[in-house]
């Protein structure tokens, strides 16, 4: 036998059955007159055999889609339901942060309810004590902790309940769905704190529906798919597994026509310009070069612009602008920065403008687009804000902020070495 | 080897006793935690605060002196100074033990569902907020059972019986609580429970020797079958225990205590087992 450390959480064979009762028997009076149908329930297993390991000092991120039985795996980790077969083992003191200040009683003060936490959490009064002024200042409550918690904003509420729950050592830290609090300084603080933890070598185990976060905080991954494991590895490659069905899904969905991204239904009242040549419509292509197929982020793309000119147009020139939903300007692009010159047009046709590598993050994004001479003074027709764009997330990693810069990083280390 | 199979089963039988109660010293300080936090919230807000606390128990004391002790003339017997005789003393004897009984059951069944929304969140054992009630309760009843040896001590009605007292609340805390614990889960699985508990106290408050002499019932009801059910009713025990000890000066009869101390501690076994048993899947239920 070789000695391999024990790890911080076994899950053996988990299966957990919730009893879903049609009309549950809460009242006595229901409980005797339908004594003869006490078993009317059906039975819905949110968890099915499940087996996993979580390693000792390893962050371990649980995704998966809504209903696949995540946050059902926690509780039964944290021990607030029982599995209904197998066994899950908790090797260390487990602290759970399943809502932030669920047990905050409002009339006490903050420091009262932090004593009640921390003896929750299964702490003396000592250790909660020498615990305090750390707790204190991390949520930055200095003049507030002695009144009660009840005049408090949601933010303190949370902030509080934060504070408590990394402050008080714990061994194996659970988190559901809830750093996602408070203001942007607050973040980085919780952040850089669950850094620190995880330096230290605390198990941390975080349901999270932001797999950016899951890949950057997280060093193994396991996906749940309606209460089974699908895969469980490294952050990286269970991220990318899930992506991948995630954006295949999407697309057999793009195929109903009511999904369909090439959107005919033109803000008219978005409409002007002269109209001597018109947009008729606007196509998304894909990396598949496929019509009503969905963009995804970093790779290929093509926007396919058609017009109608009723008369010769001489030098026209082809534009887009994309904004984000609130209306940033992203970026801009016109046929005459790159010289494309056509000459003169009649008639119907179409202008492609193509991305090797599509350079935004997934999101929505409003398409404007226009039609003007060659001085850009006179326009023939403007769709603006009139198409909606959306982007999916692909297989490379997201970036910060809206944009993918092509940027080449190169580092000098060491001068001497 | 018979033997020694007997012995193993023994053995371990102590061992899961231990398992048992240990943790529940690993969890003491939750329990005084809930404990604190039901007293510290109970009188916030309020501009008389703690004084509350013996406002309301005199409050009803006054109440029901002036219907039974001074409209319907329920005599008091005479104590055991041999001369004192106050109705309001001879009731709030009685008074002191049903309120700390009232306060633990329906104490019990609110905490557990109180407890509800935390027991979702965070694993903790839930016999802990029931417990931490029922010492809120005791700290109650303590700063009311003070306040009765004072008035005793005023009027010059004192013996060593008292030492009695601590005793017979400590039995009743632990019957009180065994029932606590039953009806709790009870409730948590069928909410009608608090009600019918709420109508069965009302009729256990008349059931039992409080406002009236218990030889008043005797009279009346003389070798009725129900008069021995009257009188097994571990309340009327404690109560007239209360009465003995404190009113009358003398010490309860060997078989009184004996009578209280199995009751008691059964009912805290068998309600505590049951609470174990049942209450592993109770978040569910909350």
């Amino acid at each position: 036998m070789t000695d391999a450390p024990r790890p911080a959480i076994e899950v053996r064979d988990v299966s957990k059955r919730f009893r879903i009762y049609n009309d549950r028997k809460t009242n006595l009076k229901e409980a005797v007159t339908s004594r003869r149908r006490r078993t009317r329930h059906e039975d819905f297993y949110a968890l099915r055999d499940v087996s996993l390991d979580v390693p000792v000092g390893k962050t371990f991120g649980l995704i998966g889609h809504n209903g696949s039985g995540k946050s059902t795996l926690l509780k039964l980790i944290a021990g607030i339901h029982r599995p209904t077969t197998g066994t899950v083992t908790a090797n260390g003191r487990v602290s759970a942060m399943l809502e932030l200040g669920a047990g905050f009683h409002p009339e006490l003060s903050g420091r009262d309810n932090v004593y009640l936490n921390g003896a929750i959490l299964g702490m003396s009064r000592k250790q909660v004590a020498a615990a305090m002024d750390s707790i204190i200042e991390f949520s930055g409550l200095e003049e507030f902790i002695d009144t009660p918690v009840k005049v408090y904003s949601s933010g303190m509420y949370v902030r509080l309940g934060f504070a408590i729950a990394v402050n008080l050592d714990p061994e194996i830290l659970i988190i559901d769905e809830v750093i996602a609090v408070g203001d942007e300084e607050f973040q980085r603080r919780c952040f850089d704190h669950l850094h620190g933890l995880r330096r230290r070598g605390v198990t941390i185990v975080l349901v999270s529906h932001s797999l950016g976060l899951v890949q950057t905080l997280c060093d193994e991954v396991a996906w749940l798919d309606r209460g089974e494991l699908r895969e469980v590895g490294s952050a990286g490659h269970v991220t990318q597994a899930y992506l991948r069905e995630v954006n295949e899904a999407e697309l057999q969905g793009a195929q109903d026509p009511g999904d369909a991204i090439a959107s005919d239904a033109f803000a008219e009242a978005s409409r002007q310009g002269s109209h001597e040549i018109v947009i008729t419509r606007v196509e998304f292509l894909g990396p598949d070069g496929r019509e009503g197929n969905r963009l995804i982020a970093g790779e290929s793309a093509r926007f396919r612009i058609h017009y109608s000119a009723r008369e010769p147009i001489e030098r026209p020139v082809v534009g887009i602008g994309i904004y984000t939903e609130n209306d940033t300007y992203v970026t801009g692009d016109h046929m005459r920065m790159h010289d494309l010159d056509v000459g003169t047009v009649k008639g119907d046709g179409y202008v492609d403008v193509e991305f090797d590598a599509l350079g935004l993050n997934p999101g929505s994004y409003l398409l404007t687009t226009a039609i003007t001479d060659w001085s850009l003074a006179h326009q023939y027709d403007l769709w603006d804000h009139a198409f909606e764009l959306r982007i999916r997330p692909g297989s490379a990693p997201e970036y910060h902020g809206m944009v993918r810069l092509d940027a080449n990083w190169i580092a000098k280390v060491g001068a001497n070495r | 080897m018979e033997r020694s199979a007997h012995k193993t089963v023994k053995g371990r039988f102590l061992i899961s006793m231990v398992q048992q109660v240990l943790p529940t010293w690993r969890h003491a300080g939750l329990v005084g935690n809930f404990a604190s936090r039901e007293l510290k919230s109970r009188f916030k807000g309020s501009v008389l605060g703690w004084a509350w606390s013996l406002i309301n128990p005199l409050a009803t004391l006054a109440v029901y002196s002036i219907v039974f002790g001074f409209f319907l003339k329920f005599p008091p017997p005479v104590a055991g100074n041999g001369h004192l005789k106050n109705f309001s003393i001879y009731l709030f004897t009685a008074l002191v033990m049903w309120n700390f009984f009232f306060a633990v059951v329906t104490g019990s069944m609110g905490s557990l569902i109180g407890a509800g929304p935390l027991l979702r969140k965070i694993y903790f054992p839930p016999w802990t907020p029931i417990a931490g009630s029922a010492i809120a309760a005791l700290t109650q009843t303590g700063i009311e059972t003070a306040l009765l040896i004072v008035v005793y001590i005023a009027v010059g009605n004192i013996s060593w019986t008292v030492v009695f007292v601590p005793i017979l609340l400590a039995l009743l805390a632990a019957f009180s609580l065994g029932l606590g614990y039953m009806l709790a889960l009870f409730n948590a699985k069928l909410r009608d429970v608090n009600y019918i508990v709420q109508v069965g106290l009302n009729l256990l408050f008349y059931a039992c020797p409080i406002i009236y002499p218990i030889s008043k019932i005797q009279e009346v009801v003389h070798n009725h079958p129900w008069a021995k059910i009257y009188y097994w009713n571990p309340l009327t025990q404690f109560i007239e225990a209360n009465r003995d000890v404190l009113y009358d000066l003398r010490a309860p009869s060997v078989g009184r205590m004996a009578y209280l101390t199995v009751v008691s501690v059964g009912v805290l076994i068998a309600g505590w087992l049951y609470f174990e048993r049942g209450s592993r899947d109770v978040s569910e239920e909350l």
